[in-house]
Order: structure tokens, then sequence, then C-alpha cells
């Protein structure tokens, strides 16, 4: 009888099945997945960086390959998307574009994760004059609109690559002018860009300083270095990483915007902002060679919010809205 | 509140006196004047002329102190480089009204479409309507807002013929719409966002609750207990979307051939007008400070709980 009735309370206990141990990555992982506009993006951007990367095999024409006799030609069978106005296969210029994109929406962020962090670490471990004087900087460039700083410093950075003469500068020179102006455009951005992710990663570190495990790993004699690598650094990851996904179509668009104004990338280099600024002097006759490029460059940026989005919700369940 | 002022307008100088200095030396540090163009170069001779015409053969420092002493004292920013017979205050005379015309329609357009939809989505969150709305505000913050104003041309401009393409014949024509829609959607869908999220959470607080359990109506719960207390946070926001504003006329100027000072400061980038440029920042950083200053104010009205010092 007592036995029985014991059987019975725990049959009626709430069943608790213990979930499986999952770390902050595991974790974050599975909550990505279950977001599903963030799911179709993350596949949406892997099929477009198979295609960039792939791109000088997929694409039908070179980028740069002009059948003046063929311009302005509107969909068909030959192209698929048409052509522009020097007779250049859209399809192939958009794919070329894709590697453009994706370039900037990587290494933009590498860019800004290299002055950002440091800066934010500096600022944070030893407060001071050091820390003064990186936060005002950051709160004068706070105050200026991003694109207007990035417009202003590209008219100087693109003067500045191209008159290099030898040594350092002039590597990056001749880098910018390889991949058609795309690293100059990274600099502006760089410099532009890294003033969150300083913030952020400052704003961790003041708060973290002073907890007891750091004044321990202190007292047991590491020094500056290591409590900054093996303490504090893990501790910005998750906000970092969310920083720098909600940052990727911002720099996407910054590349797209400088490129549409003409500050950006070169021709005959394609950029998804060349070719909308190219499409839009014949737009009332030929429509077609405006609307390819703003759709890639809109979906994209699309799939990148949600996908930045999902990795906030997913890595910051108190941030979620 | 007059001394809060104060301090916040006096706080703008060394801001602005930092802005001069980073764009006068840039100007000044990178290798070649503006008429030192590597594939067309002018004669020595000229060259020289125009040096001495524009002083920039002076010595760096008297150059940084008598254009400085210029802009305070006369607010004079000096003649354009490369528009010989013009000075920057006459491009500004001629260009800026209507990037400020339009700027504002933008901003009273966004807001318009912003507010009311981040409201609708809270008061109906998680149904058909709230995600509507919220999908619809992720793509107008992908789309830049030259791409959006190519797409609204070709809609109404070309295939519905409703309104002319491009140009402009002041802001109450029809010719402003296109770009006035342009520039207003993305900051639209970004208030939309933020007025939903602090929506919510007002919805959630307790004085919201009482009022519905006096038996206020609905109308009244939102408009009175909600809304108000919602939109201070979103005033922030509001504040910010300003800058998008004015950048943006940089892009959508240029499609819809609006002659504002977007369009004239992207010229003189790739032309590098030096004081054109100067001019240009200096102008938006003051707006963009008293704009906030405004914001700032603005949360001593909404709520009496903020006393500003």
């Amino acid at each position: 009888m007592a036995s029985s009735s014991h059987v019975t309370i725990a049959q009626a206990a709430p069943v608790v099945r213990p979930e499986k141990a999952q770390g902050l990555w595991a974790d974050a992982a599975s909550r990505l997945l279950r977001n599903r506009a963030a799911t179709l993006s993350l596949l949406f951007i892997a099929a477009l960086l198979c295609v960039a990367a792939a791109a000088p095999w997929l694409a039908p024409y070179a980028y740069d390959a002009q059948h003046l006799d063929r311009a302005w030609q509107g969909p068909s069978a030959q192209y698929l998307l048409g052509t522009d106005a020097f007779g250049r296969d859209v399809l192939s210029r958009l794919m070329y574009g894709a590697r453009v994109s994706l370039t900037v929406a990587i290494m933009a962020q590498v860019i800004i994760l290299l002055i950002g962090v440091p800066l934010g670490l500096l600022a944070g471990y030893f407060g001071g004059w050091v820390d003064h004087l990186i936060m005002r900087a950051v709160d004068a460039l706070y105050s200026l609109p991003d694109v207007l700083i990035v417009i202003v410093l590209m008219a100087f950075i693109k003067q500045g690559l191209g008159q290099a003469g030898t040594g350092p500068l002039g590597a990056l020179g001749w880098l910018d002018g390889a991949t058609g102006g795309l690293t100059g455009v990274l600099i502006g951005i760089g410099l532009t860009y890294w003033l969150t992710v300083c913030r952020i990663v400052r704003a961790q570190v003041l708060a973290l300083r002073e907890r007891e495990y750091v004044l321990a790993a202190r007292a047991l004699g590491a020094g500056p270095a290591r409590i900054i690598r093996a303490h504090l650094l893990p501790n910005c990851l998750a906000p970092v990483i969310v920083a720098a996904s909600l940052g990727v179509p911002a720099a996407i668009m910054l590349e797209a915007g400088l490129s549409f104004i003409g500050l950006g990338i070169s021709p005959p280099m394609p950029s998804w902002g060349i070719m909308v600024a190219d499409g839009i002097e014949a737009l009332r006759s030929y429509p077609h060679a405006v609307i390819a490029p703003c759709a890639a460059l809109s979906l994209t940026l699309l799939a990148f919010n949600f996908l930045g989005d999902g990795l906030r919700d997913a890595l910051d369940p108190l941030m979620r809205g | 509140m007059g001394r809060y002022v104060l301090q916040r307008l006096l706080g703008l100088i060394p801001l602005l006196l930092a802005i001069y200095t980073l764009v006068f030396f840039l100007m000044r540090v990178m290798p070649g004047g503006p008429w030192e163009d590597a594939e067309r170069p002018l004669p020595p001779a000229v060259v020289e002329n125009l040096r001495a015409k524009y002083r920039t053969d002076a010595p760096l420092w008297e150059q940084y102190t008598d254009y400085l002493v210029g802009i305070v004292t006369r607010f004079d920013f000096g003649p354009s480089y490369r528009n010989a017979s013009r000075t920057v205050n006459d491009i500004f005379a001629d260009f800026l009204p209507v990037s400020l015309q339009l700027g504002a329609a933008a901003m009273l357009l966004a807001l318009a479409i912003g507010l009311p939809l981040g409201v609708l989505a809270a008061i109906r969150h998680n149904s058909w309507i709230d995600h509507l709305a919220m999908l619809v505000a992720m793509a107008g913050i992908s789309i830049p807002n030259y791409v959006m104003a190519s797409l609204l041309v070709l809609l109404f401009a070309s295939t519905l013929r409703l309104v002319p393409t491009s140009g402009w014949s002041g802001i109450f024509s029809s010719q402003a719409i296109i770009p006035a829609l342009a520039l207003a959607l993305g900051p639209a869908a970004r208030l939309a966002r933020y007025t939903r999220a602090a929506t919510l959470e007002v919805m959630r607080q307790d004085y919201v609750r009482t009022a519905r359990a006096k038996g206020l109506r609905e109308r009244g719960v939102v408009a009175r207990h909600m809304l108000k207390n919602a939109l201070i946070p979103v005033a922030t926001v509001a504040g910010v979307q300003l800058a998008f504003v004015l950048t943006g006329s940089f892009f959508v100027e240029t499609v819809c051939g609006v002659p504002g000072i977007g369009r004239y400061f992207v010229l003189s980038v790739t032309g590098r007008d030096y004081p054109v440029i100067m001019g240009t920042v200096l102008l938006m950083a003051v707006v963009i400070s008293v704009v906030n200053l405004l914001v700032d104010l603005s949360y001593a009205v909404l709520d009496p709980r903020i006393r500003l010092g």
C-alpha cells in the first residue's frame, strides 16, 4: 500500500526531463535553428557564398566582356538577365558583384574587430587618460552620421592610396588597385564602424574587471595580458558577435552606396551599387538592368538582417524583443 | 533649463573645433592639391596662381587660423575650389533650402508611417498584422534608399505615369513625392520597430491595467496611458533618424535629380572641393547636435519625472 502510493506520487509529479546539458554555443545554435527566417537567411547566404566562390566557372561571360552591338538587350536565352549599356552580361556581373559584397561582409568586420576590440580593452582595462582619450574620440565620431564620415574619408583614402609611393602604404595602394578599390572601401568602413565594438568591449571589461575571479587571478600573479586573454576576452565574445553580425548588412549597404555615388569600387569591376547607378541612366527604357542588382542587393541585405536579428535573439536572450 | 541648454551649446564648441581640425589637416596632408590632377596636369604657372588666389601657399598654421577666424566671425566658408565664381555660402543659400524642405517632409512622413505602424503591431501582438508589419519594417530597413527611389520611379513614374520621373519644382509639387517617400521609408521602418518594442514594454505596466480596470475605453488607454509613455524612448530614435534622412539625401537626390546640398556634396567630394566639404560637415554636425538637444528637451515635456540639469 505504502509502496504503491509512493509510485502514484512519483507519477503525478510533473515529468521533468533533464535537458541535455548544453554549452552556450550549442544552446545558441539550437535556438537559431528554431528561427525560421534566420535559417532561411542562412541557406540563402550559403548559396550566395557558393555562387560568389564559383563565379569564374558559373558566370557565362567575363564581367568586363563588352559587346557594344548588343547593348541594353532584354532577358533572353543567351543573356538570362539581359545586358547593360556596354553589352555586358548582367547575370555574370551580378555573380562577380556578389564577391565584392560578401568580401565586404566578412573583411569589414575583421578590420572593425581588429581596431575596436584592442581599443575597447585598452580603454576598459587601463582606464585613466587612455580611456578618456579613446572615449572622447568615440563620442566625437558618434555625433556625426557614419555615412558622412565614410564619404569624407573615402575622398582622402582614394587620393592617398592612388598616389602612395613605396613602403607599406605603397603596398596598400597596389592592393587597392588590384582589388578595384575594395581595399580602400574596407579601410574606410573599418575606420568608421569600430566605435560600437569598442564601446561594447569597454563596457564589458569595466563590468568584469573588479569581479572576484579576476581579482583572484591577479592575486595569483597573473599579468594584464593573461587576465585579458583568459578572463575578459571570452566574456566579450557573445555581445561582440552580435554587434558584428548586425554590422554586416550595414557594411554591405555602405559599400554599395559608396560605389553607387562613385566613391567605392572602380569600374570595370562590378559592384551591385555601381550596377544600380549604371542602370538608372536608362531606367525608363531598360528597367531590367536596374531591377536585377536592386533585387540582389535588397535580398542579401534582408538575409543578413534576419540572420543578425536571429543571432542576437539566440545569443542574448535578455535582449529578445 | 536655460543653464542646461547653454551648457550643451558650449559643449558643441570643442566638438566642432575637433572636426574642423581633423578635416583641415586631412585636406592638407593628402598628397596633391585639388588642382594637381595626375591625368590632366595644369601648367605650373596656373597652379601657382590658383594657390595664391586660394591662399593655399601660405604657411599651414596661418591657413588654419585664418580660415577658422573667417568661419567663426563672418560665417564665411571661403570660395569654392571648383566653382570659381561662387563662395560656399552662395552654394549653401541655393541648395540648402531644397534639402531642408525635402528632409522635413521625409521626417514627417517617417513619423506618420512609423508610429501608427509600430503601435498597431504592438496592440495586435503576435497576430498576422504584427507579423506583416514587422516583415514590411525589415524590408524597409534592408532596402537602400536609392534602390527604393529607383523602384518608386519605375513604378509610379515610368509604368503608372502618375508623377514626373525626376526634377524639382518645390516641395509641394508632385515631383517631391518620390524622393520624400524614398528618404522616409528606412527611418519609418526603424521607428515602427522601436515604437512596437516601446509600446509592448508599456503595455505590461500596472498603470495600463489600472486604466483598463477602472473602465476607460480602449482608445483612451492607448492614447493617454500607452502612447504618451511609449513615446519617450521613441523620441531618442527619432532624433537618430534625422541623420539617416540627411545622409540619405546624398543618394536619393542623385536618383531623383533634386538640386539639393546632398547631390552637391557628393559632387564636391569627387571633385575634392575642400571648402564645400568642410562647410557641409560642420553644418551637419551643428544641425544634428541641435536636434539631439531638442530631443533631450522634449523628454522633460513628455516625462515630468525627468529633470534636466
